[in-house]
């Protein structure tokens, strides 16, 4: 029922000191009368237009506007009714490019600057430190903490969270995998926000031999216990632990980041050496009249203490305090909070510059329009008119225009979000964002899309407005005299070939991209893909240690585990032998098989050199970059893949001096050029995670099999060695299910939980739909390349037919003089087509050369896809072509005696 | 004109803040009164300036009100016309009534 919170921000921000309170009430009742009255849409439109003519008002009064009026922005209203054509065109494209700006810019801010949605959240903190020598985060700061907390003046309400996992049992096979921040009872402290029910997290609860307690989360509370209003002092089993419910957090409540149980942190600070205990996560709250600036000088000085007391594990560290978004991102130490804002802003760029070339097209149409009213504009001129009068005419008319395109944008900006946003925890962020991310436009956002609003009706409205006046006096002479005139001269020329030229870049690189997606959604493993599943399994580590888990490597050194570590490990693997044990026996089951990554998956890349020939590396002299997978000697069997060249693997494999290896075809195409691969020597010398000193060991070759869709960013090449898969840990399970796979899916979850509740299954999906968040990945991007192709071409032909229209409007008595003298049609045809056909080439060339350089990322461009891609410029040039039409045919019916009187 | 006389808008605004009293009358209220009376659409940014207009000219006075419910517990700013705009409103009208004089009957005519 309230105004929209972007009218009462914007009023806020622009109404006199003072007079806020009365303007705020004057919107709000004006539209609780409207919503009384009208349906909800058209109270909302009018209390927009409302809003917009009422900010106007208050900016008039701070002197903005000059000699504008609302009579001219009137007109403008008029000139948008009686130019459909143009309106509707300008109009979305700039709506567009509006939606785009605004989006981005609201995207980014929530990302380097985003709103804290608590009480005094802008002046949330997190305090990091990295080491100087390595430049690595050093997490381990339990000790620092307590010496941080005890000393600082400018950070109150410090404490500290890890992320963890518990799994929780909803009935039968239902098994739900939580995002636990196991915190300490600061984070709720800071927070601020009462529970639903019950109490939050106390300190008494951290203390080691308390009643092991949780808090819950309103979407857990709802799903997993139904609403239970009595679900305060129940039991439940969290993993492998029995926890007391004793509160639920309200709706929305996610703090510290995306979480939805709460635990005791029972790390007792006292008994932390320093560089020790659990990686975690610090908050806090700069006390009043602190700001970043104090605090890092206050930390610094601190660390200068703690480097001298502690050389060993402080001498090189530094801590260094930043907005709580930018920490609780995991943004490395090393990069400072400056340059994620100029990063921001950089990233804004291409967006500005879209806004530019969409508003310098929008100009071209309405230069064309004020050439069409010339006689009107050297009218009103001889009549008194200034210059300045008449451009500031036309660029409220562009206002206007770019306001109601403005409006349209910002009113779908926040679905583009929402879907932005849906595609970045699908795919970047794999899981839920933030709490701060919210699909919702900021009062700066506002604010920025007002300024794009008034950029894109500058460039619409007033170079065309200027262009158009320049020597009205002289023009209002040779008008009277019967010649002269506007023309269109070498920047709308360039305008247009621009133009032409994106109109063809951009379907180019989204036929590219959906290309690449739809390669990826029907890719072929060769194999009855859907009569599988697969997930990655991990034991959840020990309390003391809540690191994220690294995949296991099967290159590179590693440095001597711990006790603890061996234990953990020695556990792990036990607990996955009997997973695979129960799993083989469910009757269901036709087969299982371990690896380090299942198909289909990410593998990161390792750079190898071959002993033997091989086709020129694009990544210098240090080789070719693929993917490794380490799989158990029944991987292959399970899958039914059979080698299309040598062997695949068996048990004596295991541990043989030197090692062996299996490749792919993507392989043998990639490195080889297709040559043999079976005893080649292969050996890594690089790799995504692990840094080589010098090459290691030699592997030989014994078969190769089809590609199976791993992925290392690097083209479909993958090297493949044997382990044993009681050494696999964390490792992918791969599962034969020969009847309905997907049904099998919650199997696999409430299995792990029955062998061991703190066995975590994740990623469970059928091996045919691994990539499903892929292909909505792309589909977005395809999406928003086709309406921004759309938009190009719809600009383009708009001004194709400006241009054509005007120039034979502007040539009617030479096209009637030349017919009177007899010349062919042809002849006349080819005078009005010559220079849009000049502009349509050079376009077309342009946009071919342009679509060259974006598509070099893409790899090879099949023939098919070449064939594709030039029926397109074909198309293209025809409808360039059709715009043409209507015009030259008005050309040609031009009747010599009427000709001759025109003017 | 007189430099105390009011335009057309001025005028209905005034007739407005007049009819409805120092207690009732605020940019929402004189807005509706014009729309109801007259059926002609008027902006609330109008009626925001031409107020505004008309205390730096000294013939309204404002003073905010108590906070109401209807506009979000926000008080609305109350306008009061002053012994001046009571005179502006009359030499105004007169104006209006001189030069209608005996065209009174034409424009009661059919429209």
């Amino acid at each position: 029922m309230r105004a929209p919170r972007w009218a009462r921000a914007l009023l806020a921000r622009l109404a006199p000191e003072g007079r806020e309170d009365e303007i705020l009430g004057d919107l709000e009742e004006a539209h609780r009368a409207r919503r009384a009255r009208r349906s909800r849409p058209l109270a909302a439109l009018l209390t927009a237009l409302d809003t917009l003519d009422m900010a106007w008002a208050l900016l008039r009064r701070r002197g903005f506007g000059g000699n504008l009026s609302w009579l001219d922005f009137k007109l403008g209203a008029r000139m948008l009714l009686r130019y459909p054509g143009l309106s509707v065109l300008g109009g979305l494209a700039i709506a567009f490019a509006i939606l785009a700006g605004a989006g981005t810019y609201e995207f980014l801010r929530q990302v380097a600057d985003p709103t804290i949605p608590f009480e005094g959240g802008d002046r949330w903190v997190g305090i990091q430190a990295f080491d100087t020598r390595d430049g690595k985060d050093r997490d381990r700061v339990l000790y620092d903490l307590e010496t941080w907390r005890t000393t600082l003046a400018t950070v109150d309400h410090l404490g500290a969270y890890t992320s963890a996992s518990r799994t929780l049992r909803v009935g039968g096979e239902g098994i739900r995998q939580l995002r636990v921040a196991v915190m300490q009872a600061a984070g709720f402290r800071l927070a601020g926000t009462e529970p639903l029910f019950g109490r939050t997290l106390v300190d008494d609860d951290e203390r080691a031999g308390a009643p092991l307690v949780a808090v819950i989360g309103y979407d857990v509370w709802r799903t997993a216990f139904g609403s239970d209003p009595d679900v305060v002092g129940t039991d439940v089993t969290l993993g492998s632990e029995r926890v007391t419910v004793v509160g639920v957090m309200p709706e929305e409540f996610a703090f510290p980041v995306a979480h939805e149980v709460w635990l005791p942190m029972r790390v007792d600070p006292g008994t932390v050496a320093p560089g020790e205990g659990p990686r975690v996560w610090v908050f806090g709250r700069l006390t009043e009249g602190a700001d970043l600036d104090a605090a890092q000088a206050e930390l610094e000085r601190l660390d200068a203490r703690l480097a001298t007391a502690f050389p060993e594990t402080h001498g090189t560290r530094r801590s260094f305090v930043r907005p709580y978004a930018l920490a609780m991102l995991g943004l490395p130490g090393r990069i400072s909070t400056g340059a994620v804002s100029l990063w921001a802003a950089a990233w804004n760029l291409p967006l500005v510059l879209f806004l530019l070339l969409v508003a310098g097209n929008v100009a071209l149409l309405m230069f064309a329009r004020a050439a069409a009213r010339e006689s009107e504009l050297v009218v009103r001129s001889a009549l008194g008119a200034g210059r300045r009068r008449i451009v500031g005419q036309l660029f409220a008319e562009a206002l206007v225009l770019a306001g109601v395109g403005a409006a349209l944008g910002l009113s779908l900006a926040r679905y583009g979000l929402r879907w932005g946003y849906h595609v970045v925890e699908l795919e970047i962020w794999n899981g839920p964002l933030p709490f701060w991310f919210r699909p919702e436009l900021s009062i700066s956002t506002m604010v920025y899309a007002v300024g794009l609003t008034l950029l894109g009706a500058t460039v619409a409205g007033v170079l065309p407005a200027l262009k158009a006046t320049r020597g009205l006096a002289d023009r209002l002479r040779e008008t009277a005299a019967g010649a002269g005139g506007l023309r269109f001269g070498g920047v709308w020329t360039l305008v247009i070939v621009v133009q032409i030229a994106l109109t063809l870049a951009f379907p180019g690189v989204g036929f590219a991209v959906a290309m690449e997606g739809r390669a990826i959604r029907d890719f072929d493993m060769g194999i009855p893909s859907r009569e599988y599943v697969t997930a990655r399994l991990a034991l959840r580590p020990p309390e003391t240690d809540l690191a994220v888990l690294e995949p296991a490597t099967i290159v590179g050194g590693a440095s001597a585990p711990t006790d603890e570590a061996q234990a953990y490990a020695l556990r792990a693997r036990r607990t996955l032998a009997e997973f695979d044990e129960r799993l083989r026996a469910d009757p269901r089951v036709a087969g299982v098989a371990w690896a380090t990554h299942a198909p289909r998956h990410y593998t990161g890349w390792h750079q190898i050199e071959v002993d033997t020939e091989t086709r020129p590396s694009p990544y210098g002299a240090r080789g070719h970059r693929m993917g490794s997978v380490a799989v158990d000697p029944a991987f292959f069997p399970t899958l039914g893949v059979t080698p299309v060249a040598g062997r695949d693997f068996r048990t004596a494999d295991l541990g043989a001096e030197p090692g062996v290896v299996v490749v792919n075809e993507g392989f043998v195409d990639f490195v080889l050029g297709g040559r043999n691969a079976v005893g080649v020597n292969v050996r890594y010398v690089a790799s995504e995670r692990v840094a080589f000193e010098e090459p290691g060991p030699w592997y030989r070759i014994i078969g190769v099999v089809q590609n199976l869709g791993s992925m290392s960013g690097y083209g479909s090449a993958v090297i493949y060695h044997p382990a044993d898969p009681r050494a696999l840990h964390p490792a992918a399970v791969v599962v034969h299910v020969p009847g309905d796979a997907e049904a099998f899916l919650p199997a696999l979850g409430a299995l792990a939980f029955d062998v061991e509740p703190d066995l975590t299954v994740s990623g469970p999906v059928r091996l045919d739909r691994v990539k499903d968040s892929d292909v909505e990945f792309y589909r977005f991007w395809v999406t928003m390349l086709a309406i921004t192709s759309g938009v190009a071409v719809v600009l383009s032909l708009g001004g194709i037919y400006s241009v054509m229209s005007f120039t034979v409007a502007r040539r009617t008595r030479e096209i009637g003089v030349r017919v009177a003298l007899g010349a062919p049609r042809g002849r006349i045809v080819l005078a009005v087509f010559r220079r849009p056909l000049i502009q349509v080439s050079v376009g077309l060339l342009a946009g071919a050369v342009l679509t060259g350089v974006l598509l070099m990322d893409f790899g090879s461009v099949s023939a098919m896809e070449l064939a594709v891609f030039s029926a397109y410029v074909a198309a293209m040039a025809a409808v360039c072509m059709l715009a043409c039409v209507s015009p030259t045919r008005r050309a040609l019916s031009v009747e010599p005696s009427e000709a001759l009187r025109t003017e | 004109m007189p430099s105390d006389a009011l335009a057309e808008f001025e005028l209905l605004v005034m007739l407005a803040a007049l009819r409805l009293g120092p207690d009732e009358a605020y940019t929402v209220s004189i807005a509706d009164d014009i729309r109801g009376r007259t059926g002609r659409l008027v902006r609330r940014a109008n009626v925001y300036t031409t107020l505004q207009r008309l205390e730096a000219k000294g013939f309204v006075a404002s003073r905010l009100g108590e906070p109401r419910e209807e506009r979000g517990g926000r008080p609305p700013r109350l306008i009061a016309v002053e012994p001046a705009g009571v005179e502006a409103v009359r030499t105004t009208t007169e104006a209006i009534r001189a030069m209608v004089g005996d065209l009174d009957s034409m424009l009661r005519g059919p429209r």
